[in-house]
């Protein structure tokens, strides 16, 4: 069985990464707003939303259980989701579970959120579903290159090992790695919904977005689960790129309990640091129609196919 | 007792269940219902019992049963899908058949059902080769003729002619010439026998092992064989569309692994032309599901998507040696997917009759809200369609995890390019998987009036039921040899509790919402920019659910459409416009005007002198021969090809029977 340490832990983690996703997006929209020449919103500003959101009376389209059940079937999972988020020497769910299967569980938060715009008989929110099924579907070929070269070149899949032995120097200076960290570092990006790759979100288009009919608690619901959802993947790109190697200078220095507490709060810092540099980063970019977004992201997928080749020739 | 003697009575049990869901339909045959009930509820009790009967053989380690048949983990986890799958098409079919009830002759469709059932039982336990041939062609037969049941659509009956002429042409004949080479090269049909050749001996044994792998993956639907299934699945009643594409097509896989593989040790390069088909189905049947707007012909092509992901583990498995750690490793990954792949399909082609049944239509855009008419159907459209896409908790997702562990356990470039090509082609899946969901499930649309009866709504219940089981309590898998150090590499030790976990997260939160879901405003309608649309037109068409993608592979599916048309149907259509073809069709036509005038005036004589109908004036039994005879001849009697196909299999038949009365096949 999973030991009772392990699931006190992460049920820890899991609601602690609720919060720290909430202040997050709040630094992530004061970047934005800094870097527009904006003065931007207070830093709890993505708190006061939800609680506005969970205070007004939700109104939907239709009565239907199924609808109501979806937000929160997507934030169950997305909270199962940041249980299973790798940090080096913090033992959680990482412990046991392997890379597919979180990146399957960020495929059902997000197909949990795609499905409740596919059941309401709306054409925007049809379409934003759809959109955003088929950029999934597209970047896919990314994602599983990723983990095939990191099952090839590191040879572990198991999360936490991951995150232990990412950052050895055998395996980080390795050219396949380093491939496979800039690979993780663009998968948290479009994975995780930032400027360009939230079109099917669109959340400045006046229509469109799954979550189009669906107000109150029930949009504060997907929200909390899309936010989680993008903690979970940057924080893995993270964990694995920047604590592990961090982590393996300081576990020569310091030994003993101290080591996860140690760990963990270097992930935090460097965490708030990666936020900060993507939000950077959205901060610049436009909005581009799906058609034309396709094909750059297939032809992406040739870096990591080049880590996979240079790990199976061993480099 | 012993275990061994409580499987032999089983077995007896189960062979005598299925006699008698062969001959007691004989005693029924004026009465529809009747009929029915003497043939499904015979193959009912077959079904529970000889998924006890594998079950016990695997827990006891029992291997032989009577009449010479094995049994070992691989054909009893095949006994286990067909009693599954054929459990709940069963109890399904004695309600669902009503819809057919104006063409007659369930006395007939009962028999073929059990012929049909039973062979997919039979076959995996048999090591005769000749044994297996005899029982594959009584499978085909059977699924023909259930395939064509509906003969009086136009629709329905170019399907069977084109299944006819596939299965014909690509499996029967070529099974049956590779078991007579195979005889004439070895000596003997006995499978443990034939091992012993090696293949290079004979060019005999080499055309043989060719022949075989034609046969098989023709059966299983792999690319580019393929094109019979998306117009030969739909066309059956629903319920025998879950055997076609739930059970049928693994019959290949078996085929396969038992014959090709493990008894005549075909060359490796055989298996990496599996992969190379594996690879393109996947992709083949993914994109052509997309484009679907017909649901069933949407979960067809999803079966060719589908059995690429089950092939993909099995011939690596083979190019690994089935008998090497990984290879058996492989091998029950494949088989695992095999078995989830079975019971989820089953599922979703019953839920597809089920919308059939409610709403009279097969097209997705027409089905929009049908599924709300019955809380049961929503629930297994959203099992089934959740297992399909492979997520997680339910089987699907902890099928594919364990594939893509077993793929991973080793690095050759074989497993990496097979696992890249299963983990980046997968979201195609989802988006399928979705689509089929979406439109059924919309809100907001009239209930139709029509409610599936309680038959039908158990046998939604059994895979339903099986599902739910096994994520919330997934270690009665553990019944798959599972080779224990490999695993342990590539697939992370709680593995079995994820599902346990999601479920268990998924379940409190549903409930959750359950209980919130009356708390909120509602009957607003969806926003519509204040522009007032009829509700019909509130919604994307399927075909342009995902127009970006399927029109970027416009030019690809084309070609491929235009390369099929003219393989399936110029060349058969040139052939069949041949002087022979038009006179024996214009023969036949002849004949059968005369009947249905001399049967025409005969009815309206009877009628004339009272309230007798037809049927039972002039016996019911003549009449469904007569129905069953016509479709045969009209699916069969258009072109020299498919008159030699039946003259060549008949022929088969008989020097294999010969051959097992001589005993020269022992």
């Amino acid at each position: 069985m999973i030991a009772d340490e392990i699931v006190l832990w992460s049920i820890f983690v899991a609601v602690s990464s609720l919060f720290l996703a909430v202040l997050l997006d709040g630094l992530r929209r004061i970047v934005r707003a800094r870097i527009q020449r904006r003065i931007g919103p207070p830093l709890l500003q993505t708190l006061y939303d939800l609680v506005k959101l969970f205070r007004i009376p939700p109104v939907l389209p239709y009565r239907d259980k199924l609808l109501v059940a979806l937000p929160y079937m997507a934030l169950a999972s997305a909270l199962v989701l940041s249980a299973m988020l790798p940090v080096p020497y913090v033992m959680d769910l990482s412990s046991g579970f392997g890379v597919i299967s979180l990146f399957y569980m960020v495929l059902l938060v997000t197909c949990l959120t795609v499905l409740a715009g596919l059941i309401v008989p709306n054409p925007y929110s049809n379409a934003g579903s759809s959109r955003e099924l088929q950029l999934l579907a597209v970047f896919e070929a990314f994602t599983a290159l990723t983990i095939v070269g990191l099952a090839v070149s590191i040879g572990w899949l198991k999360l936490y090992d991951l995150s232990m032995v990412y950052g050895r120097l055998e395996y980080y200076v390795r050219p396949s790695v380093i491939l496979l960290s800039i690979s993780l570092l663009v998968i948290a990006y479009i994975e995780s919904g930032f400027t360009p790759f939230d079109i099917g979100e669109a959340e400045t288009e006046v229509l469109g977005g799954p979550l189009l009919e669906l107000g109150g608690r029930y949009y504060a619901l997907y929200m909390m689960s899309g936010l989680l959802k993008r903690y979970v993947l940057v924080g893995l790109a993270t964990s694995l790129v920047l604590v592990s190697p961090i982590m393996n200078i300081i576990s020569t220095m310091i030994s003993g309990p101290w080591l996860g507490i140690v760990s963990y709060l270097v992930f935090l810092g460097l965490q708030t640091i990666t936020y900060t540099l993507y939000s950077a980063v959205e901060a610049m970019n436009p909005r581009y129609r799906l058609d034309i977004l396709l094909k750059p992201l297939l032809t992406a997928s040739l870096l990591p196919l080049v880590a996979v080749i240079l790990g199976c020739m061993g480099w | 007792m012993e275990p061994t003697s409580i499987i032999n009575t089983l077995f007896w049990t189960v062979l005598g269940a299925y006699i008698a869901g062969s001959l007691l339909p004989l005693l029924a045959i004026r009465n529809y219902r009747l009929g029915l009930i003497a043939s499904l509820v015979p193959c009912v009790f077959a079904s529970i019992l000889q998924i006890i009967m594998a079950g016990f053989g695997i827990i006891y380690h029992v291997s032989k049963l009577p009449l010479g048949l094995h049994l070992d983990w691989f054909s009893a986890i095949y006994v286990i899908i067909v009693g599954l799958a054929g459990l709940a098409t069963s109890i399904y079919g004695l309600e669902y058949m009503d819809i057919y009830r104006g063409l007659g002759g369930s006395w007939l469709y009962g028999i073929l059902f059990t012929g049909f059932t039973a062979s997919m039982t039979f076959i995996p336990l048999t090591r005769n080769l000749a044994v297996l041939v005899f029982l594959w062609e009584i499978m085909t037969i059977t699924s023909a003729l259930l395939i064509s049941w509906e003969y009086v659509e136009d629709s329905v009956e170019k399907a069977s002619k084109q299944y006819m002429y596939a299965m014909l042409l690509l499996s029967s004949i070529p099974i049956i010439l590779g078991a007579c080479l195979a005889w004439f090269a070895a000596g003997t049909l006995n499978m443990s026998a034939l091992s012993m050749t090696p293949w290079n001996s004979s060019p005999l044994l080499q055309a043989s092992i060719l022949l075989l792998y034609l046969g098989f993956t023709a059966k299983m639907g792999l690319f580019p064989l393929h094109f019979w299934l998306p117009d030969a699945h739909p066309a059956a009643p629903s319920n025998v569309s879950g055997l076609l594409s739930g059970v049928m097509i693994k019959m290949g896989v078996y085929g396969v692994v038992a014959v090709v593989c493990n008894a005549l040790h075909a060359p490796t390069w055989i298996y990496y032309l599996m992969l190379g088909q594996a690879i393109m189905s996947i992709f083949w049947g993914s994109v052509k599901a997309l484009g679907e707007t017909d649901a069933k012909r949407l979960l067809a092509y999803s079966s060719v998507s589908q059995i690429g992901y089950i092939a993909t583990p099995v011939a690596l498995a083979m190019i690994m040696g089935i008998h090497s750690a990984v290879g058996e490793l492989l091998l029950v990954a494949g088989t695992f997917y095999l078995f989830a792949h079975s019971l989820f399909k089953t599922l979703l082609f019953l839920t597809s009759g089920s919308l059939l049944y409610l709403k009279g239509t097969r097209s997705l855009n027409d089905l929009a809200g049908t599924a709300r008419a019955s809380t049961l159907l929503v629930v297994a459209i959203l099992i089934g369609g959740i297992s399909l896409a492979g997520l997680p908790p339910l089987l699907g997702f902890i099928s594919k995890i364990i594939a893509y562990g077993s793929m991973l356990a080793t690095h050759s470039p074989a497993t990496i390019i097979g696992v890249v090509a299963v983990l980046a082609l997968s979201p195609l899946s989802i988006m399928y998987s979705f689509k089929y969901m979406a439109y059924p499930l919309m809100n907001g649309y009239e209930k139709p009036e029509k409610h599936i009866g309680p038959l039908m709504k158990i046998g939604l219940l059994v895979p339903v039921a099986a599902l739910v089981i096994l994520c919330f309590y997934p270690f009665i898998l553990r019944i798959f040899p599972i080779a224990p150090d490999p695993l342990m590499i590539s697939i992370p030790t709680y593995t079995y509790y994820l599902p346990l976990i999601v479920s268990t997260a998924l379940l409190v939160a549903l409930l959750i919402g359950i209980g919130d879901s009356g708390k909120a405003a509602a009957e607003e309608g969806v926003w519509t920019t204040g522009y007032r649309v009829p509700l019909y037109r509130h919604r994307i068409r399927p075909e342009h659910l995902y127009r970006e993608i399927t029109s970027g592979l416009e030019p690809m599916t084309r070609f491929f459409h235009e390369v099929y048309e003219c393989i399936v149907w110029w060349i058969p259509g040139k052939i069949g416009s041949s002087g022979l073809a038009i006179h024996v069709a214009g023969w036949f036509g002849k004949l059968n005007k005369w009947f249905e005038d001399k049967l025409v005036s005969c009815s309206e004589k009877i009628q004339s002198l009272g309230e007798y109908r037809v049927d039972e004036a002039i016996g019911s039994l003549f009449l469904s021969l007569y129905r069953a005879v016509r479709s045969i001849v009209r699916i069969v009697v258009v072109s020299p090809i498919a008159l030699l196909s039946i003259a060549l299999f008949f022929l088969a038949i008989i020097i294999i029977v010969f051959m097992i009365i001589a005993g020269v096949a022992p």
